[in-house]
């Protein structure tokens, strides 16, 4: 499956832009370990994930062509 | 799908915060007789040293166009609570140095504590709720991801690669 990933802050430097899951990865719970998997870099990172604009609170299913952001934790201000 | 949602206020201001802007803001509400109160709050960047370096500049990036959404919904939700005239916020994007302004949180309203209040809460509510990101940047060229609330111990500086 054909996501675009926005990933954002430090983990910019870690991910692409543009990702093309493994069939099994159908979800937000999927998604975070095949990235910590796929990417180490990611283990120290804590990060959240909005799909479509909506922060997954919960898991939440991911489909074809989906903007899927990575969000490590904010620090504006 | 989307498209329609693209009204909501801007809050990005690009590079450091211009006082005169500040003014021009102030200026603009002298003609609104029902407010009695402005409270301001200005976010500076402070120059914190990082082992034996000091911060130089901070980064900022954000998910834009979440983070107006977000600040939308905490803007009604303020305006509301506390009774306000209006409520002005701007944040900084790309680089802001040592001693420039990259935070401008602004709410007027008829009585002082109404304003103050307000003022400080939507402070909070942007610090935690906006999708906004600072690269502290030292005088040496290392960097380091911002946190809330830093511990000073703690360095994790890295050198820049670009």
């Amino acid at each position: 499956m054909q996501i675009k990933l926005l990933p954002f802050g430090q983990t910019k430097e870690i991910l692409p832009s543009a990702i093309n899951l493994p069939e099994q990865v159908k979800d937000t719970n999927g998604l975070s370990q095949y990235l910590v998997d796929t990417y180490p870099q990611l283990t120290r990172v804590h990060f959240a994930i909005a799909v479509n604009e909506e922060l997954a609170s919960s898991n939440t299913t991911i489909f074809e062509n989906a903007v899927v952001a990575i969000l490590p934790p904010y620090s504006g201000g | 799908m989307i498209q329609a949602e693209n009204n909501y206020k801007n809050i990005f201001y690009e590079g450091p915060i211009d006082p005169g802007f500040i003014a021009l803001i102030i200026r603009k509400h002298q003609k609104q007789r029902e407010i009695g109160a402005h409270s301001l709050f200005l976010g500076q960047v402070r120059a914190d040293k990082i082992a034996d370096q000091v911060v130089a500049a901070i980064e900022f990036s954000s998910y834009e166009h979440l983070a107006l959404k977000i600040m939308s919904q905490i803007r009604e939700e303020i305006i509301q609570k506390f009774g306000l005239s209006c409520l002005h916020v701007y944040h900084s994007t790309g680089r802001v140095a040592a001693a420039e302004i990259c935070l401008f949180v602004f709410a007027a309203s008829a009585h002082r504590n109404a304003a103050v209040n307000a003022c400080s809460e939507t402070v909070e509510e942007v610090k935690n709720k906006l999708p906004i990101w600072g690269k502290e940047w030292t005088d040496c060229n290392y960097f380091r991801w911002k946190k809330q609330n830093n511990p000073t111990s703690e360095s994790g500086l890295l050198m820049a690669t670009e």
